[in-house]
């Protein structure tokens, strides 16, 4: 039981910084068609980039040692007896080895979560406690022009009377619009998702994938606020808000993030050229990567033979 | 190299759900001690005295409340005013957007961050212009 476990745990790790490695890689050619795509269906398939890593190498080392589709899936062959097998070490070191690093990197994971899930939850309670509740969002009474959407499974949006102030009914609207399409998408979530699958990933790679979501998530409640009050309404909200930002920022010598409010403003006007891919499509990459998993059963239970094998001998000579 | 925090760390005024609490029982009326803040919370179950003492002890240490000494007990008193603690959570959010370090905790209209100047917006607005008149143009073309 243990010499399978740290078998299916070395295996689940070495596909998963494998996998990690090649996505890293080929992410700066695959990043143009994200941005080309419909934000709604860009935010989706790029979390699930990252989180392929960790997922399909889990999915594909359990399916590696379920015993039914050992016998469907891997060529016949001997060691020795010719029983059915999946690749194990027969030292212990080793097993016990592909426990603890499992152990160690599922709890990295589980700890970054609780801990921006516990900072997100004591912020909303926060500010929940200082706002006065309206119909759909949560007034802070502050001179301050801003609006955020604070919370995981049941965000909350801000908005301060400052901004309240010095936006009209319809931008009001707009800017209503777009926070209840963060409520409704979970983005948040998504981001913190992402944030935890990027975890092992370099710094500064992790804060340009955190970014490039971040970005299409907004571009996903831009284009959810323009479905109900046009294209051009949405951008002028956009303009006329970072405007009140940037004035409000001046005293604390800062400014906002000009950069992708362009992008921003650019996407709405040219959202006719962004591709929306079908649910057919969506199902097609499905099966292309469910096909490619069962594909890769044979070659890796050949190849996790040969890992366990040199992993094997150092791990005698540690004895 | 670019160091991240997490917002929980950094957040100068990250007050817990019970201190918050007691500061709203402190604004409602001032002097109070904390049997006189318990039996003020309003909550589904009412924390234990030492508890609550334990609250008004981190807000006193954190200069969010002042007290007097009244027989045996302290009396509590907010020193900072409710807009005041408002203002410097919001700062605090204002200051972690410009830092790119709350994009994980909470999604922004508009974020604050990198710079745009004035012109920038201005040739935004321009563009947005443009193709409002190239709209209407089709329209009426079509019209």
């Amino acid at each position: 039981m243990i010499s399978t476990l740290g078998s299916l745990a070395l295996v689940w790790l070495g596909l998963w910084c494998a996998l990690t490695v090649v996505l890293r890689l080929i992410y700066p050619g695959l990043r143009p068609l994200f941005m080309r795509l419909h934000p709604d269906n860009a935010t989706s398939l790029l979390l699930l980039f990252w989180a392929a890593p960790a997922l399909l190498s889990l999915m594909v080392a359990v399916m590696l040692y379920s015993p039914l589709l050992n016998g469907l899936l891997i060529s016949p062959h001997c060691h020795g007896n010719c029983l059915e097998h999946t690749p194990q070490t027969s030292a212990l070191s080793v097993a016990l080895l592909g426990i603890g690093l499992v152990t160690v990197v599922v709890g990295g994971l589980l700890f970054s979560f609780i801990r921006h899930w516990w900072s997100g939850i004591q912020m909303m309670r926060g500010f929940e406690a200082l706002a006065v509740p309206k119909a759909g969002y949560q007034l802070l009474d502050s001179p301050s022009p801003l609006v955020f959407t604070l919370g995981w499974w049941n965000p909350q949006v801000f908005i301060s009377r400052g901004l309240l102030h010095q936006c009209n009914e319809h931008q009001l609207a707009v800017i209503l619009g777009h926070e209840q399409a963060h409520r409704e998408r979970r983005d948040n979530l998504r981001l913190l998702l992402l944030q935890v699958f990027c975890l092992f990933l370099p710094s500064r790679v992790r804060q340009e994938v955190i970014h490039d979501l971040q970005l299409l998530c907004e571009q996903a409640c831009d284009f959810y606020a323009a479905k109900t009050h046009g294209e051009i309404a949405v951008a002028e909200t956009l303009v006329h808000v970072g405007r009140l930002v940037k004035e409000a920022a001046r005293p604390h010598s800062m400014a906002f993030n000009g950069g992708d409010l362009a992008l921003r403003v650019r996407a709405l006007l040219d959202h006719k050229a962004r591709t929306v891919l079908s649910r057919w499509q969506m199902l097609a990459v499905g099966m292309v990567i469910s096909l490619a998993m069962i594909l890769v059963l044979d070659p890796l239970h050949h190849g996790a033979e040969w890992m366990m094998a040199v992993l094997d001998n150092t791990g005698f000579h540690l004895h | 190299m670019n160091k991240t925090k997490s917002a929980s760390n950094v957040l100068n005024t990250n007050l817990g759900e019970l201190e918050l609490q007691v500061m709203e029982v402190l604004w409602k009326q001032s002097h109070l001690d904390a049997r006189q803040v318990r039996e003020s919370l309003q909550r589904i179950r009412t924390p234990s005295l030492s508890t609550v003492q334990s609250a008004l002890e981190r807000l006193y240490r954190k200069s969010y409340v002042n007290r007097s000494k009244q027989g045996h007990a302290y009396t509590y008193q907010a020193v900072l005013s409710r807009s005041s603690l408002l203002g410097r959570m919001l700062g605090d959010v204002i200051q972690l957007l410009h830092d790119g370090r709350m994009e994980t905790i909470l999604s922004s209209f508009v974020q604050a961050a990198a710079d745009l100047d004035e012109h920038s917006l201005d040739s935004l607005e321009q563009m947005i212009q443009d193709r409002k008149q190239q709209m209407s143009a089709t329209e009426d073309g079509r019209g």
